[in-house]
């Protein structure tokens, strides 16, 4: 996923400057990211060189200069092709929690630290986490529950994670010292 | 599927077992009473007697053994009622065979040679207990050890001949295909999926068939007063008439399915403490079910009401008082009393089967804090929402049917009158009374089904 | 408030709980995780005395209930302690709304005065709707909510609850725990939830992990 993608959504609803672009997308996916000016700007002029936005309108009322950007027709196909997509799943693991726990199997006894005790203590940190997205999204926005619940899916599947990995352990264990 | 029952029948629980030695128990007592039925037929001699008179006396024989095969109807009932219980809690097996592959066919037929089987060694005892007593019954009155007042027949070579072994047979087979029908009828409400076993839903209203029961019966006693008339010999019309009355009052019973809803309902809307609003609804929720468990009870209470007329002439000097006709009187109370017994414990073995359908509710209200009595009043008031109607109704019935009887006679006193009304209502009090004190008699089952192991899942 | 210290309890061969001791206080948000078979429920029916542990000892308000008697502890249950499990525990034959209605009518309530409180209950947890219906027509989720107002309606001062989300869909799940652990904290009731779902337990506060019959591991947040 682009944030060329995110933006040219967002024009869709209609022209907007780019301090809107930033403050919607903030709102619309609060758990993302935040969108730094910068990163806004910068996109819209590759979008524009693609031929995927355009100016609407430039107002200079005594301020700084003022841009409305709009998405054009080419633009609009291009989001279709996208959303007509899906993502592709992730084709290499890249997660830290695997690396530490195999190199806790591996080095822990030269560092003093056991493996069963690391995923002890990663399995709190997440279900304290999981705690704070809980309460949050209890009080919240729907975007907001929607986004904490992203997040608390993928924190239960870690979870899940670690109970099987701490009863894998041994075995684990038995193969990295033989 | 032998082969496989055989299988399953090695992993029974001691629960299933004890429920298979209580049908045995069943099938057992009414091969008895038929057994009994049938050496009767081997009686030839005539003669009065004012003890023995119902064994000895021609006329008498026939309505003596009429009653002792009515007498197996609350034997046979009672075996019905513990095959639905078992049909219900041989669940888990018959779901792991639907796994298997059994059709749904083939685990009804396993309900039917598990109660079949029952039945037959239930009826082989039966039989077995019945022949010794015949011996010594033959040995007693026959060789005259006994310093009983043993019936005098003049002419006769013995008074009491031995019991022909076919209609034993006869009577053995009778009771195990009862059993077999039985447990196929039970299995009708079970469906067992290969992934739960659900209660079929029951059907909890009055229906067609019980006003045809009505007429039906009504139809046969009328035909059989006329048959009275043309074969006074045989006196095939009493049968007839006995067996239209069966028919009628079970059509009846059956019909106060409505009543007993009625009652329920009422009883539901008024109630105000927790053990009436529950009993109320359980009972309003199935009717039928108690309306069937209560039949015998109902039938009982109808004949108990009834015989009071008869009653009330001897012993206000109409007719006159004799020896014979106490013991005919005490004898068929005695048979009454008995009867009753043997239905409610029917009745016992309907609410074990409700409770097992509410274990996992019981048990949460058991586990927030509702005392075991508590529950246990819930049980005892069930029984009497549902065996009041019941009973009024037989009772009335009973008064009212034979009540002709009083236009044949003019008492002397109106106390004459007074009694059958005052017995009906004994006796419909009898009947209440029964229901309410077996259902205590539910409590162990109540306190397991109540058990915390009850709340996990399976 | 509401302690086990050093209890063991075995189903014959089966030693379910092996010299535990966990402390709850009041008001406190609960959750028991652990692995299939490791005690949860045996501990829950512990420490809600219906069940007694061989030795050990519960207490409860700094009372042992353990050694009570059978009647004593139904009593300290029927006062203090409401109940939620994982479905079947509604009697089918009553409406929802008498289903509500009937821990306080055991109480020796009265029956109008019972029948409001407990409509205001099912308006609580947003399931006034279906007062008039019966177990059988609910979906899995409106009756755990009806059994959410069952437990509270007498208003216990612990509620125990073994999996009460384990039949529902996340979304049905949510909706539970949200109105389960909300009148929890609002009405300051100590809530002991078993539970074998992350994120069920993240409702919690605290969170007892079992293993073989004893604690793993407390983690607080
Ligand atoms: N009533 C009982 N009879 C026999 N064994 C029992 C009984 N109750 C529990 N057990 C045994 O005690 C152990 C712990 O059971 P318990 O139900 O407490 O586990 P649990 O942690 O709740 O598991 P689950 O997550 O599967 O519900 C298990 O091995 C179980 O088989
Ligand atoms: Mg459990």
């Amino acid at each position: 996923m682009s944030v060329g993608h995110v933006v040219l959504g967002l024009l869709s609803e209609g022209p907007r400057h780019g301090y809107e672009l930033k403050r919607e997308h903030d709102r619309h996916l609060p758990g993302a990211r935040p969108l730094a000016y910068g990163q806004v700007y910068a996109t819209l002029q590759r979008l524009q060189r693609d031929g995927f936005a355009e100016v609407a309108e430039t107002a200079q009322d005594g301020g700084p200069e003022r841009v409305l950007y709009a998405i054009t027709p080419e633009g609009l196909a291009e989001l279709a092709r996208w959303l007509g997509e899906v993502e592709a799943p992730a084709p290499h693991l890249s997660g830290a929690l695997l690396s530490r726990t195999v190199l806790a199997v591996i080095a822990g006894e030269a560092a003093g630290v056991t493996p069963g005790d690391y995923l002890l203590r990663q399995r709190a940190a997440h279900l304290t986490r999981m705690r704070e997205l809980t309460a949050r999204r209890a009080s919240g926005s729907p975007a907001e529950a929607l986004a904490a619940d992203y997040a608390i899916q993928h924190l239960d599947a870690d979870l899940r994670w670690i109970e099987t990995a701490m009863a894998r352990l041994t075995d684990l264990k038995e193969e990295i010292d033989a | 599927m032998i082969g496989i029952a055989r299988m399953l029948e090695r992993g029974r629980s001691r629960r299933e077992r004890v429920r298979g030695r209580l049908m045995a128990a069943g099938a057992a007592l009414a091969t008895f009473l038929l057994c009994a039925a049938a050496n009767l037929t081997a009686f030839e001699i005539d003669e009065h007697h004012d003890y023995y008179s119902v064994f000895t006396d021609g006329m008498m024989r026939p309505g003596t053994m009429t009653a002792l095969v009515l007498l197996t109807a609350p034997a046979l009932a009672f075996v019905y009622q513990v095959s639905r219980l078992a049909a219900a809690t041989r669940q888990r097996r018959l779901a792991a065979l639907r796994l298997a592959g059994a059709t749904p066919g083939e685990t009804r037929l396993l309900g039917a040679y598990e109660t079949g089987r029952s039945a037959l060694l239930g009826a082989l005892a039966g039989a077995a207990v019945y022949l010794p007593v015949n011996l010594a019954a033959q040995w007693i009155f026959n060789e005259r050890v006994s310093p009983l007042p043993v019936p005098y027949v003049p002419g006769a070579g013995s008074s009491v001949p031995a019991v022909p072994l076919p209609l034993v047979a006869a009577a053995i087979v009778l009771v195990t295909a009862g059993g077999v029908l039985s447990g196929l009828a039970a299995g009708r409400h079970v469906v067992a999926s290969p992934l739960e076993v659900v209660r079929r839903a029951r059907l909890t209203r009055p229906r067609a068939l019980d006003l045809l029961l009505v007429v039906a019966g009504a139809g046969l006693v009328f035909a059989g007063f006329n048959v009275v008339e043309m074969d006074p010999i045989w006196r095939s019309g009493v049968y007839v008439i006995g067996a239209g009355a069966c028919v009628l009052v079970f059509g009846l019973v059956l019909a106060t399915t409505w009543v007993i809803r009625a009652a329920a309902r009422s009883a539901g809307r008024r109630a105000g403490s927790a053990e009436t609003l529950l009993s109320a609804r359980m009972v309003e929720a199935d009717p039928r079910a108690w309306a069937r468990a209560l039949s015998v009870v109902g039938l009982t209470v109808f004949l108990g009401s009834a015989a009071g007329w008869a009653q009330t002439f001897v012993l206000f000097d109409v007719w006159s008082v004799s020896t014979f006709r106490m013991v005919i009187y005490v004898l068929v109370d005695l048979a009454l009393l008995g009867a009753m017994v043997t239905s409610a414990a029917a009745l016992v073995v309907h609410q074990a089967e409700e409770l097992l359908d509410h274990r996992r509710s019981f048990a949460s209200l058991a586990a927030s804090g509702v005392p075991i009595a508590s529950l246990g009043r819930v049980l005892t008031r069930q029984a009497l929402i549902a065996a009041l109607p019941v009973c009024l109704v037989a009772g009335a019935a009973g008064v009212a049917a034979l009540s002709w009887i009083s236009f044949s006679a003019t008492p002397t006193t109106a106390w004459a009158y007074v009694y059958p009304f005052l017995r009906a209502a004994v006796v419909t009090a009898l009947g209440v009374a029964a229901a309410v004190l077996v259902s205590r008699a539910a409590r162990p089952v109540l306190r397991r089904a109540a058990a915390p192991g009850e709340l996990r899942f399976e | 408030m509401l302690e086990a210290r050093g209890v063991h309890k075995a189903f014959g061969p089966t030693r379910a709980l092996r010299g535990l001791t966990v402390e709850i206080g009041e008001g406190e948000i609960v959750a028991v995780t652990g692995p299939s078979g490791s005690g949860k429920s045996t501990l829950l029916h512990c420490l809600a005395g219906i069940l007694r542990p061989e030795t050990g000892e519960i207490r409860f308000d700094g009372r042992r209930i353990d050694s009570l008697g059978d009647a004593a502890r139904t009593t300290v249950r029927r006062e203090n302690f409401g109940v939620v499990f994982q479905f079947g525990q509604l009697v089918p034959e009553l409406s929802a709304l008498e289903n509500v209605a009937l821990p306080l009518m055991f109480n020796r309530h009265g029956r109008e005065e019972s029948m409001l409180t407990a409509r205001s209950w099912l308006e609580r947890l947003g399931v006034e709707d279906c007062a008039g219906l019966r177990p059988g027509e609910l979906s899995g989720g409106q009756a755990q909510r009806v059994a959410v107002a069952r437990a509270l309606v007498t208003g216990p001062r612990v509620v125990f609850a073994d999996e009460p989300t384990g039949a529902l869909d996340s979304l049905a799940g949510e909706r539970v725990m949200d109105e389960l652990t909300g009148t929890a904290r609002e009405s300051r009731t100590t809530l002991v939830i078993v539970t074998h779902d992350n994120r069920v337990a993240a409702y919690a506060d605290r969170e007892i992990v079992l293993r073989d019959g004893t604690v793993a591991s407390a983690v607080t947040a």
